[in-house]
């Protein structure tokens, strides 16, 4: 072995340790950014000079990363749901409060209850439909919590599908450095960070599986098959709506054209963020809105007033709706009654009218006899009020559309309607908290091992001190040993 | 290189702030739990379980209502039992005074003073109000039932009237001595009699409405809690008040004055069975409403402590819950500090 073979090969050793530190010192930096892998370097005996740095290669863990995307879509999925569902438990709160339909609707009953008791009191006449104003009032705002519950999945879509859109933009511009690098053989194991974390980012909103071809080049389907990504970003579009009508569903997605959410859909998603806000504003905020629609239509139903010259008809009494024609049709559900629903006028004396009404009839026509029950004016006439008393707590029949039982009293009725929406809060926060554990600990294994440990790190740093202290003192000797050789020769 | 073992940094700090979160939460409703002693989010602990305690708390609602509600009905029942009372003890002691008028047709003055102050009395008794409703007048209560027979009044002109029609003389007129007592048995049975049934009684003296006050008193049980002064008993009693203070018995002959007094006893005699026969059956109302009450207390009992059961939880280990995590909570501190301390640069 030749003096400058030793050289060169105590050269290449500094070189290589040179390159080693700056990716020690790369995976200090970023030992805590997300998804950064741990970098090293692949060092090369090259035979009879030496070592070299062949590349940099980075720690991988595709099936550990894949089943963190899936539980992160599953975790969102969730997540978004059960926000809409905290949203929409705004109309029942903690049910101590009494401040549902159900506890209103208990309220009202008890009203009438008294005032039958004393059915000459003009106090208890107004406390009963003060008690039915605020059961209207309160259906009222129900409605409008469902309607911004999903109004704001509406929106929530909205910008998942912009922040999708952003997302495979980046992913294009990622993808094309990590091809070019690929073939020229550059560093790119930063760029496959980026696109890591791209990819994460996008299993937020939507459930999605990658193929990667030759040169790295990857491909994104969502989990139901529809191209995201291949060799360019294809388009996610959605309409958002202004208004959702009720008891209609709102626009669907579509991913290149192709329907993917909604019941049209020809490739379904199965999970992400996405999907979670659909079911909350189409499902579970339809639903939930058709069941205060048919609790309206109840209550409408329950005080509608009966045609007493024996013509047959009803007419809508202490409740009635905007736009109201005729009480509504038995077991149909009405969408968008409960928005519509009010205390008639003519019972209320905050509008000028008479509450005694209530217990006399003639709440629907008060300009005529024809729905007036106690015919003789008498004071303590009780009669209607008990009737009404037992419509409210006797079994009426309700669309199943609001997927609940379709017969049952109102106050059943109005009860089941909160345990419906318990029910799926209890059953979500459970999915959820099960699918979030998942996703945590899938990203902590994956982060344990994929991840950057410094006192690991700082180990290696030491070895490779140790091993440039060496080379140094290598050359330095070879230095020695060439003086010793050129002054021999002087 | 890749070890199975391997541990990244911000695995290992992520997991103590993770721990720590999930701890910090977890005492969050732990403490909400111990102070009230119910569930922290009644719905999402119970889900389809709350239709349960929403409809107990509807059936709290309700039967507390029931027993508000009762109150004033056994309040009306009560003092129409007390009327009621009043008016058969002073029906009772017009017998008497008609007994001894029988006896001394001489002193026919004192019945007919005794029963103008009763028949006012009577009034006044049916006219009886609580809280501004009629307790006699049936569903009818905001109007007095019965007016005033004296000084003047429909039914009295009617009486006149009809002592005219049938003896073609005026109650005071002179030849009413005259009347013999078969005759004045005639216009007892007939024409006076037609004179305080239903229909011309409702319409010269009565305002009452025929149908009583019905209350419910619980949830299927709605009974009548109230009487009206159209019922027989009384209008036999106000009858034979009348008949004694306004037909004009002084100036009838003795045969025909003896007739009219034998008619007065026996109508009092009569009015004094229905009377009781009312209250028998008041008092039945206020002893199902009685009985619903206790019913009720016990639904209340029950039901409240059914709530509890579905959303209370134990004081006890919701406290010890709470120092259970607490104590968790100061590990997790103490650890996290400790892995601070725990890098090599600190050795080297």
């Amino acid at each position: 072995m030749s003096l400058t073979l030793g050289l060169s090969s105590a050269r290449s050793s500094l070189l290589v340790t040179g390159d080693q530190t700056s990716v020690i010192s790369r995976n200090i930096a970023n030992a805590d950014t997300p998804l950064y892998s741990r970098k090293s370097v692949q060092v090369v005996t090259v035979p009879g000079s030496g070592v070299r740095v062949s590349a940099v290669t980075r720690a991988e863990e595709p099936a550990l990363f894949r089943s963190v995307l899936a539980a992160n879509s599953d975790s969102n999925t969730q997540s978004a749901l059960l926000e809409s569902l905290d949203e929409l438990n705004a109309t029942v709160n903690d049910v101590e409060l009494d401040a549902s339909p159900a506890g209103l609707i208990s309220k009202l009953v008890d009203a009438v209850q008294g005032y039958s008791a004393q059915p000459q009191s003009k106090l208890a006449a107004e406390a009963a439909v003060r008690a039915a104003r605020n059961l209207s009032d309160g259906l009222n705002s129900a409605a409008t919590v469902v309607q911004n519950a999903r109004r704001d999945a509406d929106t929530g879509l909205s910008s998942s599908v912009t922040r999708i859109n952003s997302l495979l933009e980046q992913f294009d511009g990622v993808n094309k450095q990590i091809i070019a690098g690929t073939r020229s053989g550059a560093d790119i194991t930063d760029y496959l960070d980026n696109r890591d974390k791209i990819l994460q980012d996008l299993s937020e909103h939507v459930g999605i599986r990658t193929v990667t071809r030759s040169d790295n080049d990857t491909v994104i389907y969502t989990d139901s098959g529809a191209t995201l990504f291949e060799r360019d970003a294809r388009t996610v579009e959605f309409k958002p709506s202004v208004s959702l009508t009720p008891g209609q569903p709102g626009n669907a997605i579509f991913i290149d054209g192709v329907a993917v959410t909604g019941s049209g859909a020809t490739l379904p998603l199965q999970s992400g963020r996405i999907v979670g806000l659909v079911q909350a504003r189409d499902e579970v905020g339809v639903s939930y809105e058709r069941q205060l629609d048919e609790i309206s239509r109840g209550l409408i139903s329950a005080f509608a007033e009966s045609d007493q010259t024996g013509g047959g008809g009803e007419a809508p009494g202490l409740f009635t709706y905007s736009g109201a024609s005729d009480v509504p049709a038995s077991g149909i559900v009405l969408d968008g009654l409960a928005s519509r629903i009010r205390v008639n006028a003519s019972v209320d004396p905050d509008q000028g009218g008479d509450a005694t009404r209530l217990r006399d009839g003639g709440v629907a026509d008060p300009s005529s006899t024809t729905y007036v029950y106690n015919s003789t004016g008498s004071a303590s006439y009780s009669d209607r009020l008990n009737e009404v008393i037992t419509k409210l707590t006797q079994a009426q029949s309700f669309d199943g559309a609001a997927r609940l039982s379709t017969s049952a009293s109102l106050t059943d009725y109005s009860a089941s309607s909160v345990a419906w929406l318990q029910e799926a809060r209890k059953v979500t926060d459970n999915e959820f908290q099960y699918r979030d554990t998942l996703f945590k600990r899938s990203s902590e294994s994956h982060s344990k091992l994929t991840g950057v440990n410094i006192d690991e790190e700082l180990a290696t740093l030491l070895e490779l001190e140790r091993s440039y202290q060496t080379s140094s003192k290598l050359i330095s000797v070879i230095d020695n040993l060439y003086n010793t050789l050129i002054s021999a020769l002087g | 290189m890749v070890k199975a073992t391997s541990v990244s940094t911000s695995a290992l700090t992520n997991a103590t702030r993770e721990s720590r979160v999930g701890l910090q939460s977890k005492l969050a409703v732990a403490q909400k739990e111990a102070t009230t002693g119910r569930l922290a989010d009644v719905g999402e602990t119970l889900g389809y379980l709350t239709e349960r305690t929403v409809s107990l708390r509807q059936d709290v609602d309700r039967l507390s209502t029931f027993k508000d509600t009762n109150t004033i009905a056994s309040a009306r029942l009560s003092l129409t039992q007390t009327t009621l009372e009043n008016v058969g003890s002073t029906a009772q002691q017009f017998l008497q005074t008609l007994v001894a008028a029988r006896a001394t047709p001489s002193s026919a003055g004192v019945a007919v003073s005794d029963a103008k102050a009763k028949l006012v009395s009577f009034t006044a008794a049916l006219n009886t109000a609580q809280n501004g409703a009629y307790l006699f007048a049936g569903i009818n209560t905001d109007v007095k039932p019965l007016t005033e027979y004296f000084p003047a009044s429909a039914a009295r002109t009617a009486l006149a009237d009809a002592f005219t029609a049938e003896f073609g003389l005026a109650q005071s007129a002179p030849g009413v001595e005259a009347i013999s007592a078969a005759d004045i048995q005639t216009f007892l049975d007939g024409n006076f009699a037609t004179l305080f049934d239903h229909d011309n009684y409702t319409t010269t003296l009565s305002s009452a409405s025929d149908q009583d006050i019905s209350t419910r008193i619980s949830n299927n049980e709605r009974i009548e809690t109230s009487t009206n002064a159209n019922e027989e008993g009384f209008r036999k009693l106000a009858s034979a008040y009348t008949l004694i203070a306004d037909l004009g018995i002084e100036d009838l002959g003795s045969e025909a004055y003896l007739t009219v007094v034998d008619k007065a006893i026996a109508l009092v005699g009569e009015s004094i069975g229905d009377i009781t026969q009312i209250q028998a059956s008041l008092g039945t109302s206020e002893e199902r409403i009685a009985s619903a009450n206790t019913r009720i207390d016990l639904q209340l009992n029950l039901v409240k402590e059914h709530i509890n059961e579905l959303e209370g939880v134990d004081p006890y280990e919701a406290t010890s819950n709470v120092n259970a995590l607490l104590t968790q909570i100061e590990t997790a501190y103490s650890l996290t500090a400790r892995l601070q301390n725990l890098s090599l640069v600190n050795f080297i």
